[in-house]
């Protein structure tokens, strides 16, 4: 009997095609429009190269290590190119920042450089931050040389030779640098998360598949319930295969959107295939407990009981960052409590804990908190079933 | 002419509406205008965080209280390491640096201490560290 009442449950399950719009599809056709609106968000993170105005005058033409310096940062063949330059007179170059075609321009005036901005920003507090580093650097310089040639005189040597005491000196500056040392993560992606809330949704989505095979065998719920009821079958065994046959469906869908955010929208997961699976596993039945949890113990008509189900998953997923990452960073630094009772967070908090995180420990919190959940859910569910009697119906 | 003053007995019904929507039009335009206008010159600053662990030295102190001018200091609780590992994934903070033990002295003595800093990959920020 519970082969018998598996295979029909998976049967009906495929057959009903709006569920498996909202399961299979669903997911799917977000993934993708999540990728339209997000693919360029981040690159706007990547500094790129920006365009200054030096104003070409005399003053400047005297000014020998502001233009070796500006040379090499506009240097095309240098990764590290910071500025494009444009060498033009005051006028054009006034003209330039009203048009936007520029961040802001250098003027030199006795000596002393002046930046002139349009608005401030990050590109204009970097521009101000290397003219302080040359003006920085140029007096150091000057000021070490000297005293260096002081010296020289001192001793009563005259017959010293200027340059290699600029080169020593630049020697001993650049050998005297703190080096900096980069451990950053190399996962750093934020929107991946709004993939693991995709994820998480489709697996909460799976609880509409628990939620209709229950009800299926309800008796107050359908005209099949009815008959079923009646049936000398033993209840325990037409709920746990109606439950299971409803897992293996949502499994199916919930393994097509794996493969096609990995290889179709590349999403980055890591490389733990196996933690990965494991949580979908979990993950799935976290949202299957739930659907049959609705469906067993509100006592309220099938579309009611949908309802439900995607208003209590949509209000998860939003929690979950489905609608902006930050909201979930916000929630787990001042309530973490709420994303820990959160099955749509805790999903996508493992997925995301596997891509950032090199040790385990809060995946596997969230597997353990995912279990609570379940556990939580199936119990009170059947509580809620046993020996259910209809005096009426 | 019914249907003349019938329009202005409903436009009076809804003057409420009306003033309502006419005001939020007016002080976003007044507010559009008078924050484009610009006279001083502010940095831009990133958010960071500062693992000091040569607490006793003058010239960290002196370091970073140099920082401290350059960026603003975020107030998290820098021995919850997974608090701030998840802030800079979040883009709550731009950087973390960590001052090595005897970084003072060791700056001092010519010995070429390393600090090690962890970036949320946002180069505009990372290139703060680069130039200090």
């Amino acid at each position: 009997m519970f082969i018998h009442n598996l295979k029909y449950t998976v049967k009906i399950l495929f057959k009903n095609k709006v569920l498996i719009f909202w399961m299979f599809a669903f997911p799917i056709i977000l993934g993708i429009f999540f990728h339209m609106a997000f693919e360029n968000i981040e690159k706007d993170e990547a500094l790129q190269v920006f365009d200054i105005a030096v104003i070409d005058n005399k003053e400047y033409q005297n000014q020998t290590i502001y233009q070796e310096t500006f040379k090499e940062l506009s240097d095309k063949k240098n990764k590290d190119q910071l500025f494009h330059i444009h060498y033009v007179n005051k006028k054009e170059a006034e003209q330039l920042l009203e048009d936007n075609e520029i961040e802001g321009y250098v003027l030199f005036n006795k000596q002393e450089p002046q930046i002139v901005i349009k608005e401030n920003g990050m590109e204009q507090t970097i521009l101000q931050f290397v003219m302080d580093e040359i003006k920085q650097n140029k007096r150091m310089i000057e000021d070490l040389t000297k005293k260096q040639i002081e010296d020289e005189i001192q001793q009563g040597n005259y017959n010293f030779n200027v340059q290699q005491i600029v080169h020593d000196i630049l020697q001993k500056l650049n050998n005297q640098e703190v080096s900096l040392k980069d451990t950053s993560s190399s996962h750093l992606s934020y929107m991946q998360i709004e993939y693991y809330t995709l994820i998480a949704m489709a697996c909460m989505y799976g609880g509409m598949l628990g939620l209709t095979a229950i009800n299926n065998q309800l008796a107050n719920m359908s005209a099949k319930g009815k008959r079923v009821s009646v049936s000398p079958n033993k209840k325990g065994i037409l709920v746990l295969s109606s439950a299971l046959g409803s897992y293996l469906v949502s499994l199916v869908g919930l393994a097509i959107l794996l493969i096609f955010l990995k290889f179709g929208l590349n999403v980055e997961f890591g490389s733990q295939w196996l933690y990965i699976i494991i949580l979908s596993l979990v993950g799935d039945l976290a949202g299957i407990s739930m659907g049959i949890f609705i469906a067993s113990v509100f006592r309220v008509s099938e579309q009611a009981k949908t309802g439900i189900n995607i208003a209590i998953s949509m209000f998860f997923s939003v929690l979950s960052g489905m609608m902006g990452v930050t909201l979930k960073y916000v929630i787990d630094k001042n309530i973490p409590i709420v994303n820990l009772i959160n099955p749509n967070n805790l999903i996508t908090d493992g997925f995301y804990a596997l891509y950032y995180y090199n040790t385990f420990n809060r995946y596997i919190r969230d597997i353990c908190c995912l279990g609570i959940f379940i556990i939580v859910c199936l119990f009170i569910s059947f509580r809620a079933l046993r020996r259910e009697q209809y005096d009426y119906i | 002419m019914i249907i003349f003053s019938t329009v202005f007995k409903i436009l009076n019904k809804l003057k409420g509406n009306l003033i309502l929507y006419t005001v939020i039009l007016l002080a976003i335009t007044l507010f559009n205008t008078t924050s484009g206008n610009m006279n001083h010159y502010e940095a831009t600053k990133p958010d960071i965080l500062i693992v000091n662990k040569d607490q006793n030295n003058e010239i960290t102190k002196g370091f970073v209280s140099y920082l401290k001018e350059q960026a603003i200091l975020k107030d998290i609780d820098i021995n919850d390491q997974e608090k701030v590992d998840d802030a800079l994934f979040y883009r709550d903070i731009s950087y973390v640096v960590y001052i090595p033990e005897n970084f003072g002295d060791d700056l001092v003595n010519d010995k070429n201490p390393t600090i090690e800093y962890k970036s949320n990959g946002n180069e505009k920020c990372i290139f703060y560290p680069n130039v200090n």
